[in-house]
């Protein structure tokens, strides 16, 4: 599978080459060879950890951190030849069986974009260059078996994790499902209180009052959770701390010194505290406060659909940057987008790591949450 | 310069001295022992975020966390931050 892209506004060093997959960029789908960008294990960090994710702490294993899962890495072969349509992630189940998620070539694309920056700088490629990109093996590397992926960080230490034990079921009997149908598999659980979603939606569309308008937003606050009955793990956002003392513009939201300060010092207040000790960021909320398609009217036959889908809520690769940025080796990561339609109308939508990826998810609100009774 | 070209060895490393780096959402911690205090904190955020396995496609700043101010890109960290200090590591990246 050939993917089209387009150059970033970012550069990025080589990393350590991986003998098995590379990343190949072309000018046309079946073009020359533009460039081969080895695949290192550091390019897949987020991979490992949504297995991690998916496969230890949704099934109860809560005590083995991200260090200690034991992962194989296995191209999936598109015939005979280098070519991938994508990869496994292996490691061992809870009930000793080998479990495997599958990734697509999606899920690399911050390599091609790594590899476009570099062609960029050598002159091969121009600002607005379509290229493809595909994933490619070394045979010689033994391929068809796989082989061990090391993502380690030995001299890191690593808060431990330390979920809440509270029961999922009930949880889900009295919460209000939002956003999409929920995908196969069902990604992970994400519940909000009422009142920390409101706070979220506040305080991305407070720069919509701005003329002209600006972004604005903030980082999520809330629980990891796992299901002493079920073993599923999940969490539940409660608090929202506002980006204060942002640069803010209408297409940019930057921290700055200031704002992660006050960020640090709340969440070190709340983590002296026994009742809310369990607390972390867990994502980043913030508004897209334009109309989409640089406020072009809406489609001609717009007063035939019920739902206008051109919409500014999407994640750009900016705030896809920003989050592997903030929550790297964090599988639980959220991004809140609250947006407008071309109808100006308001849409929002919450985003996961899946397929390696930030994509689009659905949650649940609950009217109240105590971490101590439920 | 390289992330690796600022390990301390041989005669620089007495003068190499010891901080906490923390990531941003203060999930991760690295301790640092190793690093010349003569380098430029833009070089030493370059070893840090490699060390912590941060994306190399953002830039990287260390802040203070007792003063809350980043750090000069170009100046000594060893001029900005005393031994045994804790900073953060911290993306000078924005949403978009």
């Amino acid at each position: 599978m050939t993917q089209p892209g387009t150059i970033g506004a970012r550069g990025g060093a080589e990393r350590a080459a991986s003998p098995l997959l590379a990343i190949v960029l072309r000018l046309a789908q079946d073009g020359p060879e533009l460039a081969r960008e080895p695949v290192g294990p550091s390019d897949l960090v987020d991979a490992v950890s949504e297995l991690w994710l998916e496969e230890s702490l949704r099934n109860g294993d809560t005590g083995t951190a991200l260090d200690e899962v034991p992962v194989r890495l296995r191209p999936e072969r598109a015939g005979s030849g280098q070519a991938c349509t994508g990869y496994f992630l292996e490691s061992p189940g809870a009930d000793g069986r080998t479990v495997q998620r599958r990734f697509s070539v999606f899920s690399l694309e911050h390599v091609a974009r790594r590899a476009a920056e570099r062609m960029a700088g050598e002159g091969k490629l121009q600002a607005r260059d379509v290229f493809y990109y595909h994933i490619a093996c070394d045979e010689a590397a033994g391929a068809g078996a796989g082989r061990p992926l090391d993502v380690s960080l030995p001299e890191v230490q690593t808060r431990p994790l330390e979920p809440l034990a509270i029961e999922l079921a009930p949880l889900l009997r009295r919460a209000r499902p939002v956003g999409p149908a929920a995908a196969t598999p069902s990604p992970y659980g994400v519940f909000y209180t009422a009142a920390a979603l409101a706070a979220a939606e506040r305080c991305a569309r407070r720069g919509a009052e701005h003329h002209p308008p600006v972004e604005t937003g903030g980082v999520l606050v809330g629980f990891l959770c796992s299901c002493p009955v079920s073993g599923d793990f999940f969490a539940v956002v409660v608090e929202v701390l506002e980006a204060q003392d942002a640069d803010q513009t209408a297409y940019s939201l930057a921290f700055s010194a200031r704002t992660w300060t006050r960020i640090r010092a709340v969440m070190e207040a709340r983590q002296r505290h026994a009742a809310t000790r369990g607390l972390r960021i867990v994502g980043q909320c913030h508004g897209h406060n334009f109309i989409p398609a640089d406020g072009a009217p809406p489609c001609p036959d717009c007063a035939r659909r019920t739902v206008c889908t051109r919409s500014s809520v999407f994640v750009s690769l900016d705030d896809w940057n920003w989050n592997r940025a903030v929550f790297r080796r964090q599988p639980w990561q959220l991004c809140h987008i609250f947006g407008l339609n071309a109808r100006h109308e308001r849409d929002q939508g919450l985003f996961g790591l899946r397929d390696g990826r930030l994509l689009e998810r659905g949650y649940h609100v609950l009217e109240d949450f105590d971490p101590e009774g439920c | 310069m390289t992330a690796l070209d600022t390990t301390a060895a041989g005669p620089g490393a007495q003068d190499a001295f010891r901080f906490i780096a923390t990531d941003v959402t203060g999930t991760n911690e690295l301790e640092v022992g190793d690093l010349q205090s003569s380098l430029p904190a833009s070089a030493v955020a370059r070893t840090v975020a490699d060390r912590m396995s941060l994306p190399d496609n953002v830039p990287w700043a260390l802040r203070d966390e007792s003063t809350s101010v980043y750090l000069d890109d170009d100046v000594a960290i060893g001029d900005q931050i005393v031994p045994d200090a804790r900073v953060a590591i911290t993306p000078r990246t924005h949403l978009g």
